[in-house]
């Protein structure tokens, strides 16, 4: 039976699609043109999943995202605004599209299939401090993703430069130290999110006057995991001032790290945390 | 169209024999007036570049010949080896002048096809003659079909993109690593001419901070003058290699002056902050091996010049295409004389022939067997006259337009004038 959500989400993930396709063809091509309609495709194609996500949150009566769906939506949806803010906006920086929005692709085709959304949230964690938890887990988790995207086309472009590489792809990219700049800058924000996140997810399950459960929490120690290789990156950068090639290498582990964390552990336990879930939906 | 051209160029004459005609641009309009005075009711325009002095001359009269023009452009210029430079000068008329003229605009006779110099340089030429009242109903639409041309070339085809100058490249892959250029430190080691080149076009994009090198403290501390920059005793250069962003170098040091072991001293200081290499001396001044040391990007000059030479390659490709849109402005520039032309030659034509038929009407009439025709028969005669005339000529007639039409006016023109032993127009070559 084809929903409503799932012709939704199929449109959403043609339109990310057509927007993949078109960043590859602008990068081979130089084509500034092709890659605006990219970027437009991508901006009209994280609209069916807010409207999912919507649809869901009414349903459950509080707010998304608790399912792999769900969460990998917010994450593509975050991911998607964080690049067109940050880096097309602020720093009108080209050629990235082709590395940015094949990812978000893929993250939202390994999303599906879209669930049925009975889990629900112990009412006992529902409240304003979860919200906040929650939104800026996500902004740190697209931050520093587009930090991670970002080391990965600073390796890219530094092997061609090193190389000699003159044509094409070195054109198209930005400057080494442009993609360093906003490495940083992204790295720094994921960090006071993730922590903000932490200190508030820590809070939500003193407050609520849970059990050591969560001290297991697969989600919980990977984060915990993360949050230090961000530490040892804001160190690196911050009280070391350290720039470039090293830094990128770092980022990219880092992002492996959060990769794990959020959706290795989104793939095998198919629940942001499973210890808090009730309904149908929750794992054995 | 009554236009002529003369002029020298880096490909006709090398630069001793050049400069004898280079003029700077405040001694054009004084030029522009004494050809003015010598020859009356001229057009001129002069164009004078690095690479080329060219002189466009036009009007309603005869235009004058190549040795008087070069006499006037000579005048106060000192000895003259005229051999040399006669060898040298190429002169051009009509239309070929006209086809030179829109080539040159276009940047398809320029030393680095595809620059976009040379057009602005072409336009100031003819700013200047036209302040002047140089310019006329020839060189006005001559000029004005060239900017056009120029244009649509730069625009349509891709024969300006990529650039093919060491010196601009240099600032190309500087922005590829270096985004806040104005905040840079820019070292040069040597103060070789392409260096120099290098350093102008950066200081030209923002870069305030330079630090000069030299053996020569003189020659350092002139160049550092020149871009606000700072003279360095020479031994200090591994010092300040850690402030460096940028270096280029440029010397004719047999051996390389800086060292992997030099660079990754400065590196270390610098917390992974990228540098750049520019090395445009041979032999090399940079050890190739600083390119193993982790955020260090060397090129030297072959580098530059491979991607010079494959961007100018690429410029090849669009030359024809550029060619083709010289051709056709040429063909609507002529189409645009040919109206005025081909008015001309009918009057001259229409006159001729009338005064043939007259004539000959006349001395039929005056004969003696015909003296007792009647009115109505010498109207007769002088009518059929009129019909032969007219019927003989309708063919050619009909062909010259067609010939104007397909751009062989030119041929067509000379050859009825030939035929029909019209006046030759004033000013064409015999």
């Amino acid at each position: 039976m084809w929903g409503t959500e799932s012709i939704l989400t199929l449109v959403g993930i043609a339109l990310y699609a057509a927007a993949s396709t078109l960043a590859v063809a602008a990068l081979l091509r130089a084509s500034r043109r092709v890659e605006n309609s990219s970027l437009l495709l991508a901006a009209a194609g994280a609209i069916p999943f807010l409207i999912v996500l919507l649809f869901h949150g009414m349903k459950a009566g509080h707010m998304r995202p608790l399912t792999r769906f769900e969460a990998f939506s917010v994450y593509s949806v975050f991911l998607t605004a964080a690049y067109l803010f940050s880096c097309v906006k602020r720093n009108r920086l080209r050629g990235l599209a082709a590395i940015v929005v094949p990812y978000i692709t893929f993250v939202l085709i390994l999303g599906l299939p879209v669930e049925r959304s009975e889990v629900v949230l112990a009412p006992k964690v529902q409240n304003i401090w979860l919200r906040i938890h929650i939104v800026s887990a996500f902004i740190g988790y697209a931050s520093f993703s587009l930090a991670g995207l970002l080391a990965v086309a600073y390796l890219i472009q530094d092997r061609n430069l090193k190389r000699r590489r003159f044509g094409g792809l070195t054109t198209r990219l930005p400057a080494l130290e442009t993609m360093d700049r906003l490495m940083s800058i992204q790295v720094g924000v994921a960090f006071l999110m993730l922590t903000v996140s932490i200190v508030l997810g820590v809070l939500l399950v003193r407050l609520t006057g849970g059990g050591g459960e969560w001290v297991t929490d697969p989600k919980v120690v990977a984060t915990v995991l993360t949050w230090c290789v961000f530490a040892i990156l804001v160190h690196m950068r911050a009280w070391a001032n350290r720039h470039g090639r090293r830094v990128a290498f770092v980022i990219i582990m880092g992002v492996l790290c959060l990769l794990f964390t959020f959706v290795g552990v989104q793939v095998i336990s198919d629940s942001v945390h499973d210890y808090l879930m009730v309904g149908a939906g929750k794992a054995p | 169209m009554n236009l002529a051209m003369l002029g020298i160029n880096f490909r006709s004459a090398p630069v001793e024999v050049r400069e004898r005609l280079s003029f700077a641009t405040p001694q054009i309009p004084a030029l522009l007036a004494r050809f003015g005075e010598r020859i009356p009711d001229l057009e001129r325009v002069l164009i004078c570049t690095c690479n080329r002095t060219e002189l466009y001359v036009g009007g309603a009269g005869p235009l004058p010949s190549e040795e008087a023009l070069i006499r006037v452009l000579l005048e106060g210029q000192g000895e003259v080896d005229a051999a040399a430079l006669a060898a040298a000068i190429y002169s051009k008329r009509a239309s070929a002048a006209a086809e030179h003229l829109l080539a040159v605009a276009a940047s398809l006779d320029s030393m680095v096809v595809g620059e976009t110099e040379v057009l602005g340089q072409v336009k100031q030429a003819y700013a200047t003659a036209s302040e002047m009242g140089a310019v006329g109903s020839v060189l006005h639409p001559v000029f004005q079909t060239a900017f056009r041309v120029a244009k649509h070339v730069h625009a349509e085809t891709s024969i300006s993109q990529g650039r093919v100058s060491v010196s601009s490249l240099a600032v190309e892959f500087t922005e590829r690593v270096f985004d806040n250029l104005p905040a840079k430190t820019v070292m040069i080691v040597g103060a070789g001419e392409t260096a120099e080149l290098a350093l102008r076009s950066l200081v030209d994009r923002g870069v305030r901070d330079v630090i000069v090198f030299n053996r020569s403290p003189e020659r350092a501390q002139n160049l550092a003058a020149q871009y606000a920059g700072k003279a360095v005793p020479f031994d200090l250069m591994t010092d300040y290699l850690a402030r460096a962003d940028l270096v280029i170098a440029s010397t004719s040091s047999p051996y390389p002056l800086i060292w992997a072991a030099d660079i990754k001293r400065g590196m270390a200081e610098r917390r992974g902050r990228p540098m750049l290499l520019i090395d445009l001396s041979v032999p090399r001044n940079i050890d190739p091996l600083v390119t193993e040391v982790e955020n260090v990007y060397l090129y030297h000059l072959d580098d530059l010049q491979k991607v010079a030479a494959e961007n100018l390659a690429g410029r090849g490709e669009s030359v024809a295409q550029a060619w083709k849109l010289v051709h056709e402005g040429l063909r609507e520039l002529a189409a645009s004389f040919e109206t005025g032309d081909l008015r001309s030659l009918f009057k001259d034509f229409d006159q001729s022939t009338n005064e043939m038929r007259e004539e000959a009407v006349r001395r039929c009439l005056a004969r003696p067997a015909l003296a007792a025709l009647p009115e109505a028969g010498r109207a007769e005669i002088a009518e059929m006259a009129d019909k032969l005339m007219r019927k003989l000529l309708a063919g050619p007639r009909e062909a010259l337009k067609t010939a104007a039409r397909n751009g062989r006016w030119e041929e067509y023109e000379r050859v009825t004038r030939d035929l029909f032993r019209l006046n030759r127009k004033p000013g064409d070559p015999t």
